[in-house]
């Protein structure tokens, strides 16, 4: 079973578990392509003729290889975070509030449904559904998008800056309905593509919008300079994190009796 | 034996219909527009108005004019969603204006000088601002939110007003619905999006010169109250009536209500220094273009047309190095080239027929 796994820096996590855990899957071989975060090139679709053979390709998007994806050659794809994840809601709330939202000094009050619409178109136009959307026209081979960890709960320690809309969802109360807002919207961006969403492991969250702060890259006990904590990295998660990720999405896999 | 004179000798040629007109091709017009102002780059310039005000909004923002943007589209909100949720159509998010006293009303409002009438309609259980039905295009949950929203919606109406060094203002029609008791002017009729016409709550009015002008003169002492260095470009909305409520053939209704808000804009350029008058109208919908800016339904303005209405306007107010200078910041909702226009709704009720 050959699986073509896709994504950004958030996919390292993934990449470093596979590693750990590879042996105990035997039947199963997944290619990792990851989009480097400097990179410049665009998604590029290869489909025609070459050599006779009829074949479509990805071009990879930044890829740590060299070659292009061949979609032909894969039995499932998993879409890994590319910005499918409950940051451009957050952004969002910190400038809109919606009529179900706590309101708000200097946020614009709009509808409910506007503030869906709007969760939605920029889930919309993520790079994980225009990859999942392109593989969808060149594949009818099942396409998982896992969705980006939620940031560490970890995100709070800041009094103030860009993440303060978290620390404010939170004293608003509106923290458990942005996820409904989140889940909703990433369910109805994939649906159309059949594609199926892999929200992060249950284990994992802390809340609505939060990741346990054990599964992150950053430590309060490692503050020293240039740590992960010190950088204000609440978004990349570590290697317990990749493991659990790893089979949970494994876990979606139809065929997965008597793979491990 | 002297020499007859003629006050008409020697004047320019495009005082003459044969050379200004006849001999012009409609897309390479010459000296119909020359400005009253100068208007730059770095005028704060709030546009509202009927459908083809939107166009102007719109080219002004790609040409890098400094266009008041006080209700922005919500993050992530796609272009469509964005026009649909009337974001990116003006200046906030007041929809189409159709009449010179919804202006002045919205003013007034916005201004703490006067309320609505009856400006909740229902449909189907959801709630909407009749003074703007077409924003919230599912309604809204309840009286008490459509509230909420337009109390938040005129704080950004007045900052608007403030603001603006010039505003761009294109009167759409002469006919309207109107609450009888209060005079409320509705920019729908009511049972169009929502609500239900009752023949003992409201009545139909068709604006004459004298009305349309004195409400103008009132929105112009107002706003000169709250900003009192702005100017005014006024224009007349070149796009025919879908639908007339007089009994009368819609053509002959169409004539009458651009010919008086032609008179009343061209008046109020005449008297007011402040005030200037664009032709976009005489460009567009006179017997000088051949009805060559329509589309196929006659009413309709093509991208050719708002090009060439623009291109005349430019003509007059682009500093082209000034431009390329600033920094111009195009919102992504401008890709749409669909103008919002509730009056088209008022079409479906004919095709029922």
């Amino acid at each position: 079973m050959k699986l073509c796994f896709v994504g950004n820096s958030h996919l390292g996590a993934i990449y470093r578990a596979w590693k750990l855990v590879r042996k105990e899957y035997p039947s199963i071989n997944i290619d990792l392509f990851i989009e480097r975060s400097t990179g410049v090139n665009p998604l590029k679709i290869i489909s025609g003729s070459e050599e006779g053979e009829h074949i479509t390709r990805l071009e990879q998007i930044l890829v740590i290889k060299d070659d292009p994806i061949d979609v032909d050659v894969y039995d499932y794809f998993f879409v890994f975070a590319l910005g499918l994840s409950i940051v451009p809601v957050m952004h969002l709330y910190k400038h809109c509030r919606a009529d179900g939202h706590a309101q708000s000094e200097g946020t614009r009050l709009v509808s409910n449904e506007c503030f869906h619409a709007a969760a939605m178109g920029a889930l919309m136009g993520s790079k994980a559904i225009s990859l999942a959307r392109a593989v969808r026209e060149h594949s009818a081979k099942p396409i998982y998008v896992v969705a980006q960890a939620r940031p560490s709960e970890y995100v709070l320690d800041p009094s103030e800056g860009t993440v303060s809309s978290y620390a404010s969802a939170v004293a608003m109360r509106d923290d458990s309905s942005l996820n409904s807002t989140y889940v909703e919207a990433a369910q109805a961006v994939c649906g159309p593509l059949g594609a199926t969403l892999i929200d992060q492991p249950e284990e994992t969250l802390n809340g609505s919008l939060f990741t346990h702060g054990r599964f992150g890259v950053a430590d309060p006990r490692d503050c020293g300079e240039g740590s992960s904590y010190s950088i204000g990295d609440w978004w990349h998660m570590n290697d317990r994190y990749g493991l659990a990720s790893l089979s949970h999405a494994l876990k979606h896999l139809p065929s997965m009796e008597g793979l491990k | 034996m002297k020499d007859s004179v003629s006050p008409y000798k020697g004047l320019p040629m495009h005082r003459f219909w044969k050379t200004g007109v006849s001999e012009q091709t409609p897309t390479e017009m010459q000296g119909l527009y020359k400005k009253k102002f100068a208007i730059s780059p770095k005028d704060r310039i709030a546009t509202a108005g009927s459908c083809f005000a939107q166009h102007i909004s719109r080219e002004l923002m790609l040409h890098g004019f400094n266009v008041i943007d006080e209700e922005p589209v919500p993050p992530g909100l796609s272009v469509v969603d964005a026009h649909r949720f009337g974001y990116g159509l003006y200046s906030a998010r007041y929809g189409n204006i159709y009449h010179v006293k919804q202006m002045l009303q919205l003013a007034m409002e916005a201004f703490g000088e006067w309320q609505p009438a009856d400006y909740i309609w229902e449909r189907q259980g959801r709630f909407f601002d009749a003074m703007r039905p077409s924003v919230e295009p599912e309604g809204l949950p309840s009286p008490e939110a459509v509230e909420r929203h337009r109390k938040a919606h005129l704080h950004h109406v007045r900052n608007v007003l403030r603001n603006t060094d010039v505003l761009v203002f294109t009167s759409g029609q002469t006919e309207a619905w109107v609450h009888t008791a209060s005079g409320t002017v509705y920019p729908t009729a009511p049972g169009t999006l929502a609500g239900s016409y009752d023949e003992a709550t409201h009545k139909f009015c068709n604006f004459d010169f004298g009305q349309i002008h004195s409400d103008f003169l009132q929105f112009r002492s107002l706003l000169k109250a709250h900003n009192p260095s702005v100017r005014v470009l006024l224009t007349v909305c070149p796009v025919p009536l879908t639908a007339t409520a007089m009994p009368q053939h819609v053509l002959l209704a169409t004539t009458y209500s651009k010919s008086v808000l032609r008179a009343v804009m061209g008046q109020l350029s005449d008297n007011f220094s402040d005030i200037d008058y664009f032709p976009s109208y005489e460009l567009i919908g006179t017997p000088f273009s051949r009805g060559m800016f329509y589309s196929s339904n006659q009413r309709s303005v093509t991208q050719i047309g708002v090009q060439t209405v623009m291109r005349m306007f430019f003509s007059e107010h682009s500093n082209e190095q000034e431009l390329r200078q600033k920094n111009s910041k195009v919102a992504s909702t401008l890709s749409s080239d669909e103008v919002v226009c509730e009056d088209i709704i008022l079409q479906s009720f004919g095709e029922q027929q």
